[in-house]
């Protein structure tokens, strides 16, 4: 893992600097906004997560994800790279932001610690870097344009479903499930981080067997 | 013969347009195994299948006689591994590549890379970007051979090398040579395989069509060129390829005594080089 986190810095240098300028800019931002730092942080830490995808794709785009697979390394250490770059990076993204923040806001900037243990962020990490994590892997460029196409569908099905309101029969049903969902996990903090986990530590193996079907 | 270094049994790959069909063969620690075919004929997915490139239908593959599927990633260390078209990251410097390929290889030698970069005509501090094809090429060979390995998996390494560079490599190659190691050489450019490949193997239409090794196949196989009035419809199924031209015909026989006993003086039969052998064999009757 250690070997594979060098030669991702040592190949990938630039590629690495994105997220700190985003962060640096994010920084900033909150500064001249005004806005709380806490809005930023969000959008620099969704970009740092993208960050891992970003470095795969760019292996794929100069051919050179075959010479990452020859390397005697395993499926499992792969999807463990792509995670921690994902982590470390979230974390220098979280530091970077709350040093500036103190340094041109001043203390008390963060309105208390709860702001920093939401469970929004095990939400972004789970959707923005371990879910799509197994098609990145198995499709690569080709599955974040299934992605990015699939959101779409997503969005203009759902905007059509509310023209129909009640045609369709598993409608009501569905939407009860959905509500009673987002209800019931609001209302039960410690059951809605424990599912959340369960599924961040299902994407890894899932990561993992889409990687061994890769062909390349 | 030897406990073979590398075992293939039964490979098999499905694409939608190409199968691979239940490739097998044995390659003995001190060979050369050249691996020939025309394009597309599934050399390259073989070698693939060695690597862990490919997810594989059905066969096993064992190197050292451990089962390469179940402990891949610490086999792959004795592995080296030339593509028939190296890719870089651009912007990094040859230096770079280096220290970021090394560390995987506990047995790379530095003092040797440096070595062979200088014999290959190469700085270090280039750009992968900056080199051609033959260069690039060069740079996986330096990476490759730097390595302590036990194989040395080689696709088509030769394309864009110049003559001279070629030669001198091929030396180096079988110098490199000794009792616990083997190299498995993927070309379709014979005349790299002519007496220097102890075994060679044909790959045609995604199957392994003859394994051996070369002494035995030039002892046992012939070359058959005659008139038209030769063939009749025992003799177009007796040979295992056929070229028919307007003026006689070109055929190759897995019978050379056999074959010079029948003909005689009627038919010219000769021992074949690498080239007969990859155009004639597997090539139809009547084709």
């Amino acid at each position: 893992m250690r070997d594979l986190l060098r030669r991702d810095l040592k190949l990938h240098k630039v590629a690495f600097v994105l997220p700190a300028v985003v962060a640096l800019l994010g920084g900033l931002a909150a500064f001249w906004t005004g806005e709380p730092p806490i809005v930023f942080l969000v959008l620099s830490l969704g970009v740092v997560l993208l960050q891992p995808h970003a470095l795969h794709l760019r292996e794929e785009h100069h051919g050179t994800l075959r010479e990452l697979h020859v390397l005697p390394v395993t499926p499992r250490q792969i999807v463990g790279l792509r995670v921690v770059e994902g982590l470390l990076g979230a974390l220098g993204v979280a530091l970077l932001h709350g040093m500036l923040a103190l340094v041109l806001q001043g203390p008390g900037v963060f309105q208390g610690l709860g702001q920093l243990v939401s469970p929004g962020w095990l939400w972004m990490l789970l959707m923005v870097l371990l879910v799509p994590l197994p098609v990145t892997l198995r499709w690569g460029g080709r599955g974040w344009m299934g992605l990015i196409l699939g959101a779409f569908a997503l969005g203009g099905g759902l905007t059509m479903l509310g023209q129909f309101e009640g045609a369709l029969p598993f409608r009501t049903a569905l939407f009860r499930a959905l509500l009673w969902t987002m209800d019931y996990t609001t209302a039960h903090p410690w059951q809605h981080t424990l599912a959340l986990l369960a599924l961040m530590a299902a994407c890894l193996p899932l990561s993992e067997a889409a990687l061994r079907r890769r062909s390349l | 013969m030897p406990e073979p270094l590398l075992r293939l049994r039964g490979l098999t790959k499905r694409y939608r347009a190409f199968t691979l069909q239940e490739a097998s063969l044995d390659l003995p620690p001190g060979s050369l195994m050249g691996l020939l075919g025309p394009n597309g004929a599934g050399k390259t997915t073989l070698l693939k299948a060695i690597l862990g490139l490919v997810r594989l239908d059905a066969g096993t593959l064992t190197f050292q006689g451990r089962d390469l599927a179940q402990h891949g990633a610490e086999l792959r260390r004795r592995i080296a591994f030339v593509p028939d078209t190296p890719a870089f990251q651009p912007g990094a410097r040859l230096a770079t590549l280096k220290e970021a390929h090394a560390p995987f290889y506990p047995g790379f030698d530095e003092t040797r890379w440096k070595g062979l970069m200088a014999d290959f005509g190469l700085d270090p501090r280039r750009k992968a970007q900056e080199l051609s094809l033959g260069q690039r090429t060069r740079f996986a060979l330096t990476l490759a051979l730097a390595q302590d390995w036990d194989l040395l998996v080689l696709d088509e390494p030769t394309t864009g090398l110049d003559p001279v560079f070629r030669r001198e490599l091929l030396q180096r190659f079988s110098e490199a040579l000794d009792e616990r190691r083997a190299i498995l050489f993927s070309t379709h450019i014979t005349s790299d395989l002519e007496d220097r490949a102890d075994f060679v193997t044909f790959v045609r239409d995604g199957q392994v069509v003859l394994s051996d090794t070369q002494e035995a196949i030039k002892g046992r196989w012939g070359v058959v060129k005659g008139g038209l009035d030769l063939l009749d419809e025992p003799v177009r199924r007796a040979f295992k390829g056929l070229r028919e031209t307007p003026h006689g015909f070109e055929a190759l026989t897995d019978n050379l005594p056999g074959t010079r006993a029948h003909f005689g003086e009627q038919a010219l039969v000769e021992r074949p080089s690498l080239e007969d052998l990859l155009v004639l064999l597997g090539r139809k009757a009547h084709a």
